[in-house]
């Protein structure tokens, strides 16, 4: 099930809620459990054995960390023997044919095996950290055991995030399992999030998306470049729509879930674009790889190294694929060059132009993101800097989009969202309210377009 | 745990719009009555799925629920026309590809040029005629926008028609013989007359100019323009309405021309009709259907007045359904066949009945898209 769906919208949620709301306190993480279960299993029944299996792997082993008590040993060994089958999982449905397909690509003929591409299991790189995430910070003792399984599954299997995240850290929401207090202040801001990250989703990431496709076979240098901003605004508004639809929805259940993204966009340097983007990822790789290699504690050459595997890792993370991790080492080697001088130097250079650097360091990266081919990535490239026209049809498509890419580069920035938070009280509910409806409206009736299918060949 | 307060003075009014709107659809979903068939689209709507162990597992319930959730949205087609006017607002190029006139009119999406589509048709036709060892006369019909292109708001693509159409043309072999119906219609005085506003079809009228610049070119009688009597039919909403969406979009008139004679009309499997004109059809708001009763593998008029001598064998799409009538009153026979249905050899059916006349008749843009016409034969 996806939010963005009527299923999910019109039936799932209102029930959800409704039963939410009116079960006594004590039952209601049951309640979250059976709902989460049931939207896990909407679309693939079969993996929800998976993720049973990965949620009984942590709970047992932080207990037996727990049992075994001062025994560092024993944890230590009890820690090991979760994240190898944690990372077994993960690597076995997520990443075996791609490891199949590239040690093949080395060996003769004769040689190659085959390994049946199976399909990747929904949230299984969400959920997967995020029970490596509970296991290392109870074997840290920054986190306590949790004792019921109940409160234990909810968090893994909680269905705001499990899909697209945020990555939640156990510690983050530990209290939370056990005593939440849902309020009609958290429950309304979770509304208007929700409903906000909804219409990022159908009505700006869908447009992006439809003009990337148009532009992405890129006849002609604005086409490129065109679409390559397309893109990286689509991306921008799918990723963070269903980020804020998990936390305006964790809200509405009385939850807090961490930032996720902070308009990403409006940075003017690297390092700081990757505080504001997908905040839970880096910040769980630098909990939990590279803290661990050691950080920057070891001296300069390892920490150009740690930061190095933090990030192919980071890439790969993000998909089976070798271009994925090109991706990665490309933004490595951007923190490395900042790390090393970049930010120094650039200091006194106007804002503007570190703003225009990074965004055009970012969109880039976005084409590596996307071309899994790295033979289209060369020839997108090319186009960017060939300076052929483009066709008629590729130019009426841009001057078609260019009110609604205009509306959603405004809407990556925090003017609006600092505006708002200017009003008087009054003005601004108001102002919610009436937001609310227009975007209500206009979300219903993308979803409705999105499946109105005229069957005009009946006479043609 | 500890119990939770909810301080009820703090709901703000847009989460309470947001739970009544969501908890209003829900209810409507449940408790409206299931709809079957959807006129706008013309095709079934998704049926209430089976819940059963067996559909949860497979997935199959999830995915029916989705559609149907999607098909019995209430207030569905107002939706839809939100949608379809907002795009129109910031000036979208939709999927529905749309473009609307500065007379209100509605026009299809420009045809490209498509070279592979072009080749493979033109020498199916070039092979037919030499297999028939019969003139072959090939009429393409330019689309609405390139006739009426200078109606055309925003920014829309260019149309090419009549460049595509002269390719086409010139790799045609002796055999067959290219009807120009670009220039004509061009220099036509009532040009807007010559195409529906809501639909892409040509009008009666239109037909009528075509078919009169047929029978010319073959030197054969046909009534003149004043010889007809005009039916007028209110009420017709086309294609190219159910696919803008713009339903207050006004319908328009269909004209049914009476040239005073008698025809029946064989559909072979639905049996004979009477009359041209196929009247029960009104009743939809798609009314073209009144020529010929829509799509059929085969049809055949038969003229039983003596004025009319001689067959035609048309090979065509849906833009014939009206032309085929005016070709009745030239002709004591017109047998229709749409290639996209009939799959028997046509040169058989040459053979058999010895035509006349042997016209392929289709509009550009079917012309580019229809994959059948190859398997002319």
């Amino acid at each position: 099930m996806v939010f963005s769906s009527n299923v999910f919208l019109f039936a799932f949620l209102p029930v959800v809620l409704t039963a939410y709301y009116i079960t006594p306190c004590k039952f209601r993480n049951i309640v979250l459990l059976t709902a989460s279960l049931f939207f896990y299993s909407w679309g693939e029944p079969i993996y929800l054995f998976l993720m049973a299996a990965v949620i009984v792997i942590n709970y047992c082993g932080a207990l037996v960390m727990e049992a075994a008590g001062k025994d560092e040993k024993k944890r230590h060994r009890a820690l090991i023997f979760s994240l190898v089958l944690d990372l077994s999982l993960l690597v076995f449905f997520k990443y075996s044919f791609f490891l199949a397909e590239s040690v093949n690509s080395l060996l003769p003929y004769s040689m190659r095996f085959y390994v049946p591409n199976i399909p990747l299991p929904i949230g299984i790189s969400f959920y997967v950290f995020q029970s490596i995430s509970y296991t290392i910070d109870v074997y840290r003792r920054t986190a306590a055991v949790q004792h019921s399984l109940v409160k234990f599954s909810t968090y893994i299997s909680l269905f705001p995030q499990l899909i697209a995240g945020p990555i939640v850290r156990y510690g983050d929401i530990e209290q939370q399992l056990s005593s939440r207090h849902e309020s009609w202040e958290d429950f309304s801001s979770g509304a208007m999030l929700f409903v906000i990250g909804l219409s990022k989703k159908l009505l700006l990431g869908n447009n992006m998306g439809a003009l990337w496709e148009v532009l992405k076979t890129g006849d002609g240098t604005l086409s490129a470049w065109v679409g390559m901003i397309a893109y990286t605004l689509q991306i921008y508004f799918d990723f963070s729509g269903y980020s804020d639809m998990a936390i305006g929805l964790g809200k509405m259940l009385g939850f807090t879930f961490p930032l996720n993204f902070d308009y990403p966009y409006i940075s003017i340097s690297i390092t700081e674009f990757w505080r504001r983007w997908h905040i839970s990822l880096s910040t769980w790789f630098k909990e939990y790889v590279y803290i661990p290699l050691g950080g920057n504690r070891l001296g300069l050459p390892r920490q150009l190294l740690n930061i190095l595997i933090v990030w192919a890792l980071t890439g790969l993370w993000h998909g089976a694929s070798w271009n994925f991790v090109l991706w990665g080492v490309y933004y490595a080697f951007w923190l490395c060059l900042e790390k090393l001088f970049l930010l120094k130097k650039s200091a006194r250079l106007p804002r503007v132009l570190k703003h225009i650097g990074v965004l055009l360091i970012v969109s880039y990266g976005w084409m590596i993101f996307y071309f899994d081919d790295l033979r289209l990535l060369k020839g997108f490239t090319g186009n960017l800097f060939s300076s052929t026209a483009e066709s008629i049809y590729s130019l009426n498509t841009i001057f078609a989009y260019l009110p609604i890419l205009l509306i959603s580069v405004f809407a990556a920035t925090p003017v609006m969202t600092r505006w708002t938070e200017k009003l008087p009280k009054k003005a601004k509910n108001v102002f919610n309210a009436i937001t609310m409806a227009i975007l209500l409206l206009l979300c219903s009736a993308s979803l409705s377009s999105q499946s109105y299918n005229p069957f005009i060949y009946f006479r043609f | 745990m500890k119990e939770t307060q909810m301080k009820t003075s703090h709901i703000t009014a847009a989460a309470l719009i947001f739970c009544v709107y969501i908890g209003l659809v829900f209810a409507l979903l449940l408790f409206l009555p299931e709809k079957d068939f959807s006129q706008n689209e013309k095709r079934y709507l998704q049926e209430k799925p089976e819940l059963s162990f067996e559909t949860v597992i497979s997935g199959d319930f999830g995915e029916k629920a989705e559609k149907y959730t999607a098909d019995h949205l209430p207030a569905r087609d107002f939706f839809v026309t939100v949608y379809a006017h907002a795009e129109r607002f910031f000036g979208l190029q939709s999927e529905k590809k749309i473009s609307v006139g500065a007379s209100g009119r509605l026009y299809e999406r420009a045809q490209r040029r498509n070279e592979k589509a072009a080749k493979a048709n033109i020498s199916a036709i070039n092979v037919f005629s030499e297999k028939i060892n019969h003139k072959v006369d090939l009429m393409l019909v330019p689309s609405a926008g390139y006739v009426l292109q200078d109606d055309i708001q925003g920014h829309y693509d260019p149309f090419i028609d009549g460049e595509l159409i002269d390719e086409i043309y010139a790799s045609i072999s002796d055999q067959v013989h290219a009807i120009d119906i670009c220039s004509l219609f061009l220099n036509t005085e009532n040009r807007f007359d010559l195409y529906y506003g809501t639909d892409h079809h040509w009008t009666s009228f239109g037909a009528f100019c075509a078919y009169k610049n047929y029978m010319d070119i073959l030197g054969r009688q046909h009534p003149e323009l004043s010889d007809y009597r005009v039916e007028e039919v209110e009420g017709f909403y086309g294609t190219t309405y159910s696919r803008a969406c713009f339903w207050e979009h006004p319908s328009e008139k269909i004209e049914l021309w009476h040239s005073g004679g008698s025809f029946t009309v064989d559909l072979q499997s639905e049996g004979k009709h009477e009359g041209l004109f196929f009247y029960e059809k009104l009743d939809n708001d798609d009314k073209y259907p009144v020529f010929l009763g829509g799509n059929h593998p085969t049809s055949t008029i038969n003229n039983s007045s003596s004025k009319a001598d001689g067959k035609i064998l048309v090979i065509c799409d849906s833009f014939a359904n009206c032309f085929a009538g005016f070709l009745a009153d030239s002709y004591e026979m017109v047998t229709l066949v749409d290639l996209r249905y009939y799959k028997s050899p046509i040169s058989e059916l040459v053979e058999a009945e010895e035509y006349d006349d042997v016209l392929v008749l289709y509009s550009l843009n079917n012309f580019l898209t229809d994959a059948n016409i190859v398997w002319l034969d």
